[in-house]
C-alpha cells in the first residue's frame, strides 16, 4: 500500500473517530438538555478554518508543511467531515428559517457542490490526461500552441516554395489558420468526445484530393501538427478545468467563512 | 517543441515565473511570449527583445540565449535594441483572479450584512422579520405577536441596538435570554430548576444532576419559524436524568398506583355507587334511566369531563335540603332573671302590639287592661345561645349566669342602636370577613323589633311571612335562610367558620371563645347546618400559604364548586380524543368501574383529602397499553406528562398586551 493510501485510510479512521466523538458529546449535552450546537459549532468553525488553511499552505510551498499529496486528501476528508457535523450542528435543518443563516448554509452548500465537483475532476481529469500521453504544463500551453502555429506557417510556406502552388497556402488560410490560432473544441474535449480528431479526419482528407505528390508530403506534416495541437488543446481544457473550479469554490469559501464569522459573533452577543 | 524533452534549460528557455500575479499578454492571446514577461506591477516588459549593455564606447546586444542569442543587426547608435516590437497588455493569472473575485465577495457579504444590519427586525413586521442579518430565523407565533411585537429584540437580548460596546462586553460575557422569559411566564415553582420543583423538600432522593440549575434555552429554541416546535422534548432526555429508565410505557412504565387517577377525594362528595344503584332508581320513572352522559358534558371533556351544574343535574332532589337549613343569628335567651327590668324600655323601644292596642284604646277613651309583662318569658321562651351570637358575645352559650350581662348590653344596644351593634360584634369575631359579607341583606329594622319585643318579654310579630330565603324572624329568633344554591352569604359563614377555631386561638381568644368558635364550626358542618353544604362540598385542609411569614401554615377550606382534580401536575391525560373514540357516554366504564365495596362518603367525614376510599376501580396500565402500545398509537413520555408544574403567564403580560390593544398597535406577524 503506498504511504499516500495510507495516509487516506489513517485520516478517514481520523474523521470517523472525530465525527463519533462529536456526536456522542452532542447527544449526550442533548440528553442533559445541555446545548449541542456549542460544541458541533466550534468543532464546524474549526475544520472550516482547517480547510481554508489548504489554500494558504499552497502559497507557502516553500515551507515544509507536509507533502501535498497528504494535504488534498485530508482538505477532501476533512470536507466530508464539515458536511457531517453541519447536519449535526443544525440538527437535520436543511433549510433555515433566517436569511443570513440561509446565506451562510447556501454559501457552505455551494462550496460543498464545488468542492465534491473539484474532488471528482482531480480523480478523473489526471488520468485522461496520462492516457493522452502529453504531459504539458497548462501556463506553457499558450506558447507551445504558437511554436507549432509558427512551425506550420514555415511548413506551408516551404511547400510554397517548393510546389510552386498556393494550394496549400490558401488551404491554410482559409481553414487551418482558424484552428492552429487558439485552442478548440474545448467542450469536446473535457466531456471526452473527439469533435477536434473528427475535424482534423475530415479537413485532411478532403484537401488530400487537391494536392499533388509534391504537397501530399507537407499536408502529411500539417497533419501531424494538427494532431499534436489537437493533444495540446485537450491538455489545455482538462488542465483548465481543473483550475477554473477553483475561481468557484475558493471565493465561495471566503464568504462562508466571513458568513461563519459573523454567525459567531451574533451567538455569543445575542445567546451564550 | 513540446517534443524536445531538453527544451527547457538554461540557456534554451526564458526564466518562468508562476508565481507572479501577471501574465504575458500574447501568451494569453496564444502568441509567442517574450522572455521579459510582464512585470510585477502588471506593465510589459518586453517592448525590446533586450536591454543592450555599453562596453566602452561600443554598445553590445544582450538578448538571451533563449531568444536566439545577440542579433545580426546588435543595438541601434542610441543604445536601444533593434528589435522592437508593441507592448503588449499583461493580464492577471488565474490566482490573481481567483483573489479579485474572493475580495469581490467578501466585500459583497460583508456589504449585505451591514445593509441588512441598518434595519432592526422591530422595522419588519410579520415574515419580513426574517430579512434582518441578525435575525437567525422566524419567532414563533406566539413569541412574536408578544415579545417582538411589544418590546422588539431587547425583550430578550439586552445587547441588542446598544452599540458596538454593548455587543463587545455581550460578546465576552456570559448572556442568559431565557432569564426574561420569566416577564411573562410562571410556574409552580422556580422557573430555573428541573421540573420548577424542588426536590429536596419532597423528601425524594435526588439522582446526580437533579438539582442543576435550568435555563429556559435548554430545552427551548426560538427562531425556528412561525410554526415550529421550540420544545421539542425526547423520551431520552427524559431517561438521562430520571433514574427509572423507560423504554415504552407498556414494558417497563411504573405501574398505576392503587388508587389512580386520583390521589385525593373530589370536591364534590358524589357518591356514583350509591346514586346509580339506590337513589336514581328510586326516585326515576320505571324504565328510566341515567349514563355517565347525562350528568357530565363531554363537550368540555379535557383532564376531566366536568359535571353540568347544580342546578342541572342535582337541583331536582337536593334543592329543598338546601334552603330548609337555617343559620339562627339571635335568639330569646335562657335567663332566669330579667336583665332589662331597670331598663327604660319605652324609650328605646316602640310600643308591642298588645300595648300599642291597649294606649290607642285607653286614647278612645274605651275601658281596657293595661297588658302584663310575662314573668317567665326567658325561662319558658328562652334557650341556650346560638353558637354565633355566643361566639360574637365572647360567652358560653350554655351559661345564663355567664351571658346574663352581655347579652342584656347587647340587646340594649341593639334596641337603641339598631342592627350596627350586631354588626360590630360580628365583625369582632376572630378571623371573621365583615358584617357585609356574614350579614349581607340583615334589615335593621327587623333586628331592633325583635330584640325590642324579646326585651319586652314578648314574641316577635314579623309583618308578614317571608317568601324565598334571607334573614327573617319566627317570633323567638332571627335566621337566615340560603335563597338557594351558592347561596353567598351562606358560603361566607361556613368560609368563616371552618377556621373560626383557629382564628380565635390566633387571636388569644380564651377557652371559651374557642370552644364557641369551635361549636359554631361543628353546627354548622352538621347535617342541619346552614344549607347543608358540607353534605356535598368537602371540607379539606390545605396550606395557607398567604400567610406573608414564610412559614406553612393549616386551615380548612369548603371546596365550592366542582374542582378538576389535579394531583399529579405533570400528568396530562385528555378525555376528549377517547370519549370520541370510545363513544360518548357508552364505554365510560372500560375504564371507570364502579367499586361497590368503597365506603366513599365516609371520606367526607374528615379533613384530611388524600384519606378516602375511591368510588371506582382503579384504571388500570393494561386498559391504557391496548392501545398505547408499539405499533399502534403513541406513548412518548410527553404525550401523558406535563414538564412544567402549573405553567401559567403573568399578569404583566395581559397589562403589556393590552396596553398594545388600546395604543392601537400593530398587529404581530
Amino acid at each position: 500500500m503506498r504511504a499516500v493510501h495510507r495516509a487516506l485510510v489513517l485520516f478517514w479512521l481520523l474523521a470517523a473517530a472525530g465525527f463519533a466523538i462529536v456526536a456522542w458529546d452532542a447527544w449526550r449535552t442533548w440528553l442533559t438538555n445541555g446545548e449541542p450546537a456549542v460544541v458541533t459549532g466550534y468543532t464546524l468553525a474549526g475544520l472550516m478554518v482547517f480547510l481554508g488553511l489548504f489554500n494558504t499552505r499552497k502559497k507557502l510551498s516553500m515551507i515544509p508543511l507536509g507533502r501535498g499529496a497528504y494535504w488534498t486528501a485530508a482538505h477532501g476528508i476533512a470536507g466530508a467531515l464539515a458536511l457531517s457535523v453541519f447536519f449535526l450542528h443544525t440538527r437535520g435543518t436543511v433549510i433555515p428559517d433566517g436569511s443570513y443563516e440561509r446565506l451562510l448554509a447556501g454559501l457552505f452548500y455551494l462550496v460543498t457542490i464545488t468542492g465534491v465537483l473539484g474532488y471528482w475532476l482531480q480523480r478523473m481529469l489526471p488520468r485522461r490526461l496520462t492516457e493522452n500521453g502529453l504531459e504539458v504544463i497548462w501556463e506553457r500551453i499558450p506558447g507551445e500552441i504558437a511554436e507549432i502555429r509558427e512551425k506550420a506557417e514555415a511548413i506551408v510556406e516551404e511547400a510554397a516554395d517548393k510546389s510552386a502552388s498556393d494550394t496549400l497556402a490558401r488551404y491554410y488560410m482559409e481553414t487551418l489558420a482558424w484552428f492552429f490560432r487558439r485552442p478548440r473544441f474545448p467542450l469536446s474535449h473535457f466531456f471526452g468526445a473527439r469533435a477536434g480528431d473528427a475535424w482534423i479526419r475530415r479537413e485532411f482528407t478532403a484537401m488530400r484530393r487537391y494536392v499533388d505528390e509534391t504537397e501530399s508530403g507537407y499536408l502529411q506534416q500539417l497533419e501531424q501538427l494538427a494532431l499534436l495541437k489537437n493533444r495540446l488543446d485537450f491538455a489545455w481544457s482538462v488542465n483548465g478545468f481543473l483550475k477554473i473550479w477553483l475561481l468557484f469554490h475558493v471565493p465561495l469559501a471566503v464568504g462562508t467563512l466571513l458568513v461563519m464569522i459573523w454567525h459567531i459573533i451574533l451567538v455569543h452577543v445575542y445567546l451564550l | 517543441m513540446i517534443t524536445d524533452s531538453d527544451r527547457f534549460s538554461y540557456q534554451k528557455s526564458s526564466y518562468e515565473r508562476p508565481n507572479f500575479p501577471f501574465v504575458c499578454g500574447r501568451a494569453c492571446a496564444f502568441g509567442k511570449p517574450c522572455a521579459q514577461g510582464p512585470t510585477f506591477a502588471g506593465a510589459c516588459g518586453g517592448t525590446s527583445q533586450c536591454a543592450p549593455f555599453r562596453n566602452g564606447d561600443r554598445w553590445e546586444c544582450r538578448r538571451p540565449p533563449s531568444s536566439g542569442g545577440p542579433c545580426a543587426d546588435g543595438p541601434l547608435p542610441d543604445g536601444s535594441c533593434c528589435m522592437q516590437q508593441p507592448p503588449c497588455k499583461p493580464r492577471p493569472s488565474i490566482r490573481r483572479l481567483r483573489g479579485r473575485i474572493s475580495a469581490v465577495v467578501a466585500v459583497f457579504i460583508l456589504a449585505l450584512i451591514a445593509a441588512f444590519l441598518h434595519f432592526e427586525p422591530d422595522a419588519f413586521e410579520g415574515d419580513r422579520t426574517i430579512f434582518s442579518s441578525v435575525m437567525p430565523g422566524q419567532l414563533s407565533g406566539a413569541h412574536s405577536n408578544f415579545a417582538l411585537a411589544d418590546k422588539g429584540c431587547v425583550a430578550c437580548h439586552e445587547a441588542h441596538g446598544k452599540g458596538i460596546l454593548a455587543w463587545a462586553e455581550a460578546f465576552v460575557t456570559a448572556n442568559s435570554p431565557g432569564e426574561n422569559c420569566v416577564d411573562c411566564h410562571a410556574f409552580g415553582g422556580g422557573s430555573a430548576s428541573p421540573h420548577n420543583m424542588t426536590f429536596q423538600t419532597a423528601g425524594v432522593t435526588l439522582p446526580a444532576g437533579a438539582d442543576v440549575r435550568t435555563d429556559c434555552v435548554m430545552c427551548h429554541t426560538e427562531h425556528k419559524g412561525q410554526d415550529a416546535d421550540i420544545a421539542p422534548m425526547k423520551d431520552a432526555q427524559c431517561n438521562s436524568c430520571h433514574e427509572t429508565k423507560i423504554t415504552a410505557f407498556g414494558r417497563d412504565h411504573p405501574a398505576f398506583g392503587e388508587r389512580f387517577p386520583h390521589d385525593r377525594r373530589p370536591s364534590i362528595a358524589f357518591d356514583h355507587v350509591a346514586h346509580f344503584g339506590k337513589h336514581f332508581p328510586e326516585k326515576l320513572a320505571a324504565g328510566e334511566t341515567r349514563t355517565c352522559v347525562d350528568c357530565h358534558d363531554v363537550g368540555k371533556a379535557a383532564l376531566t369531563v366536568p359535571p353540568g351544574s347544580f342546578e342541572a343535574n342535582c337541583a331536582s332532589c337536593h334543592l329543598t335540603g338546601i334552603t330548609d337549613r337555617t343559620l339562627r343569628i339571635a335568639s330569646v335567651p335562657f335567663l332566669e332573671e330579667d336583665p332589662f327590668a331597670d331598663t327604660d324600655l319605652a324609650s328605646i323601644c316602640p310600643p308591642t302590639a298588645d300595648l300599642k292596642a291597649y294606649l290607642l284604646a285607653k286614647a278612645r277613651g274605651e275601658d281596657a287592661e293595661a297588658p302584663e309583662a310575662d314573668e317567665y318569658f326567658f325561662e319558658d321562651n328562652g334557650d341556650n345561645l346560638p353558637p354565633a351570637l355566643a361566639l360574637a358575645l365572647g360567652v358560653a352559650a350554655d351559661d345564663p349566669d355567664g351571658y346574663i350581662d352581655a347579652i342584656g348590653a347587647f340587646y340594649k344596644a341593639i334596641a337603641e342602636d339598631g342592627s350596627d351593634a350586631l354588626a360590630e360584634r360580628i365583625e369582632g369575631m376572630p378571623g371573621a370577613p365583615g358584617a357585609a359579607a356574614l350579614l349581607a341583606g340583615l334589615d335593621g329594622e327587623l333586628v331592633r323589633q325583635a330584640v325590642c319585643a324579646w326585651m319586652q318579654k314578648v314574641e316577635y310579630e314579623a309583618p308578614g311571612d317571608v317568601a324565598g330565603g334571607g334573614w327573617s324572624s319566627d317570633g323567638m329568633s332571627i335566621n337566615y335562610r340560603p335563597v338557594g344554591h351558592a347561596d353567598p352569604v351562606a358560603r361566607a359563614w361556613f368560609d368563616f367558620a371552618v377556621n373560626a377555631e383557629a382564628a380565635a386561638k390566633d387571636a388569644g381568644g380564651d377557652d371559651t371563645v374557642v370552644a364557641q368558635a369551635a361549636a359554631l364550626r361543628d353546627v354548622l358542618l352538621s347535617e342541619y347546618g346552614l344549607g347543608n353544604c358540607t353534605k356535598c362540598h368537602a371540607v379539606t385542609q390545605v396550606t395557607d400559604a398567604s400567610t406573608g411569614d414564610g412559614q406553612d401554615k393549616q386551615k380548612l377550606m369548603v371546596e365550592w364548586g366542582y374542582q378538576a382534580v389535579k394531583d399529579r401536575p405533570y400528568v396530562h391525560y385528555d378525555h376528549g380524543p377517547h370519549v370520541n373514540l370510545l363513544g360518548p357516554g357508552t364505554l365510560c366504564s372500560t375504564c371507570h368501574k364502579e367499586n361497590a365495596q368503597a365506603n366513599f362518603s365516609a371520606s367526607f367525614k374528615q379533613f384530611d383529602a388524600t384519606k378516602f376510599e375511591p368510588g371506582f376501580l382503579p384504571v388500570k396500565q393494561e386498559t391504557c397499553t391496548e392501545c398505547h402500545t408499539p405499533g399502534k398509537v403513541r406513548q412518548d413520555c410527553l404525550l401523558c406528562h406535563e414538564y412544567h408544574l402549573e405553567p401559567h403567564f403573568n399578569r404583566s403580560m395581559g397589562f403589556q398586551s393590552a396596553g398594545r390593544v388600546e395604543a392601537g398597535g400593530k398587529e404581530g406577524g
